[in-house]
């Protein structure tokens, strides 16, 4: 399973994370972030040929931020949007996103989506009229353009009623022009971690049955699920610096106001215990358990993230290169062959349990967004998901 | 009955905090609502100085329910506190009272009160130093208004033995 950077703000740190500490296998662009004549600046080659371009098409209507730059979006190309008006434009469209992702030599040519916030019924048939069909014709007429990945955003819906899965997978499958999807996971869980054993199976069961179908699955803004998730052997899963990198919100593509916000607790990353612990957690950990630092992870940046004097705040590069440094290497360890994936992924979990449990012997409490509770979820949708598949 | 509002449960019970507050003012002890803390703002933060200088600090977190939240929210106060303490109103309280050993694992105090004036005393937390100096230097900070340095002596960090005006406060029950 690869490890993508998911883009967003200071997505420098994702850049540097890679060339410096080796972490990830590629990138996901993100031109909200950038300017598009800044990209062969700032991603070499090199870079580009590992990486893939999401246009961010979720709100053609809004070309917040940096958007405005990239010609083909469609707030710069459309006067209105009335879904006729978006027909008629959107070859020219299709044709103009592709060519600036062939001539970036990336790793694949995406076509987007769009975002809907209530799913119309006829959701798919608007997909393929003016994103699929324009983009896998154009994409026929480029020479040598790289192969396609579809933007899906799954809703939670689709993936709980059987028949709109059904729907959704049919619609995909479809197209054997398409080498595989870049799918997107839109819920509105209010926990920091997916707690919901039915919904992670369910998520577990769309990533296989793609699988079965002989598309490849790029899985964008995963958190510490993504570990989870590659027992159904996504190609891909990511990992993102910021909380809305590592779970979709479609608040950062719309244009807002600025105003002054608290951050929120600087977390560390422990792959000790599958989650993000807050630094509050740290000094009871350093005062009631005893060799506490065995529950995190050594990294170039975790002298500097474990000292009680450094000033650690949501804004430290250090927290989230050391994210991208463990999680990567965790991804590294996993066995090929799934089956016994599966059961080194569920050993793991027990252990996890275990340092909670310790954590929990030592009389330090932690918070529901910082416990270990999800983890009982992760095991009872590995039991649904491997009495579904067999 | 229940109290409506968690406004109207603080206010009614510090004014009998305060009342004994008050006959021991010489003391130097002084409170001050919604301190902004790493991890949170407790409520109310009752402290005794000298000077500049902290000697002993008690954190609150009122709570009309959800119990557990106050818990893991005092919890966190021990970073900068002698001693935290969650306040819940008594008819909201039957779920808190039996996992009590939860608040004696995390030595967190538990207090209960209702409209009719009856505190109830379920724990006393067993005072102790703040987990974390940085912590206890930025709350210590933010209470006198003076930037601590890291060489400056904060009694209220290094023992909990600055508490001994303040235990007069575990006589609330006899208040009531």
């Amino acid at each position: 399973m690869k490890i993508y950077h998911q883009h967003g703000h200071n997505f420098v740190w994702n850049l540097d994370s890679y060339t410096e500490d080796g972490s990830g296998n590629g990138h996901i662009l993100s031109p909200v972030n950038i300017e598009s004549d800044k990209i062969p600046l700032r991603l070499s080659e090199d870079i580009r040929k590992v990486s893939f371009f999401d246009p961010q098409f979720y709100l053609p209507h809004d070309a917040a931020k940096k958007l405005q730059t990239y010609t083909f979006f469609p707030k710069n190309v459309l006067n209105n949007f009335s879904t006729s008006d978006f027909i008629e434009q959107a070859y020219d469209i299709a044709q103009s996103c592709l060519v600036f992702q062939k001539e970036l030599n990336f790793q694949y040519s995406i076509i987007p989506t769009r975002y809907f916030s209530e799913l119309p019924e006829n959701a798919l048939e608007q997909l393929t009229s003016i994103f699929l069909d324009p983009f896998i014709s154009e994409h026929s007429r480029i020479t040598d353009a790289p192969p396609l990945l579809l933007t899906v955003i799954v809703k939670s819906i689709q993936l709980e009623d059987e028949l709109l899965r059904s729907e959704l997978i049919t619609w995909i499958t479809n197209y054997p022009e398409l080498r595989g999807v870049y799918l997107i996971f839109d819920n509105d869980f209010y926990s920091k971690q997916i707690k919901d054993p039915e919904y992670l199976s369910n998520q577990l069961l769309f990533i296989h049955y793609l699988r079965q179908n002989g598309l490849e699955v790029h899985v964008g803004y995963t958190n510490t699920e993504g570990y989870l998730l590659s027992i159904a052997d996504p190609t891909s899963v990511t990992v993102g610096a910021y909380e809305n990198l590592r779970s979709f919100g479609i608040q950062r593509l719309e244009t807002r106001e600025s105003g002054t916000q608290q951050g929120p607790t600087p977390r560390i990353y422990s792959s000790k215990l599958f989650q993000w612990i807050p630094n509050t957690s740290l000094p009871p950990m350093r005062r009631l358990i005893p060799d506490w630092q065995g529950l995190f992870d050594e990294s170039p940046y975790s002298e500097y993230l474990l000292n009680p004097s450094s000033s650690l705040n949501f804004n430290r590069k250090e927290i989230y290169k050391h994210y991208f440094f463990i999680f990567s290497r965790q991804a590294k360890e996993l066995p090929a062959d799934l089956q016994t994936r599966t059961s080194f992924v569920v050993e793991k979990i027990k252990t996890v349990l275990e340092n909670f449990e310790r954590i929990s012997n030592h009389n330090v409490f932690l918070d529901s967004n910082s416990d270990g509770s999800h983890l009982t979820s992760w095991m009872n949708a590995i039991s649904i998901y491997n009495s579904e598949i067999v | 009955m229940a109290f409506k509002t968690e406004y109207q449960l603080t206010e009614s019970f510090l004014l009998k905090v305060n009342q004994l507050l008050d006959s021991y003012i010489e003391y130097g002890l002084h409170t001050q609502s919604e301190v902004r803390a790493p991890g949170g703002i407790p409520d109310y933060v009752i402290y005794r100085s000298i000077g500049n200088s902290i000697h002993y600090l008690i954190a609150i977190e009122f709570k009309l329910k959800n119990w557990h939240r106050a818990l893991e929210q005092a919890f966190r106060y021990r970073n900068f506190a002698n001693e935290a303490y969650v306040i819940l109103d008594k008819e909201t309280s039957n779920s808190a009272k039996e996992n009590i050993v939860l608040f004696k694992k995390a030595n967190v105090g538990l207090i209960t009160y209702d409209t009719s004036d009856s505190i109830e005393v379920l724990n006393f937390p067993i005072p102790s130093t703040p987990f974390s100096d940085e912590f206890s230097r930025e709350v210590a900070s933010e209470i006198i208004s003076t930037n601590i340095r890291t060489t400056d002596d904060l009694p209220f960090i290094r023992t909990a033995r600055g508490g001994y005006k303040l235990s007069r406060l575990r006589q609330l029950e006899l208040l009531a």
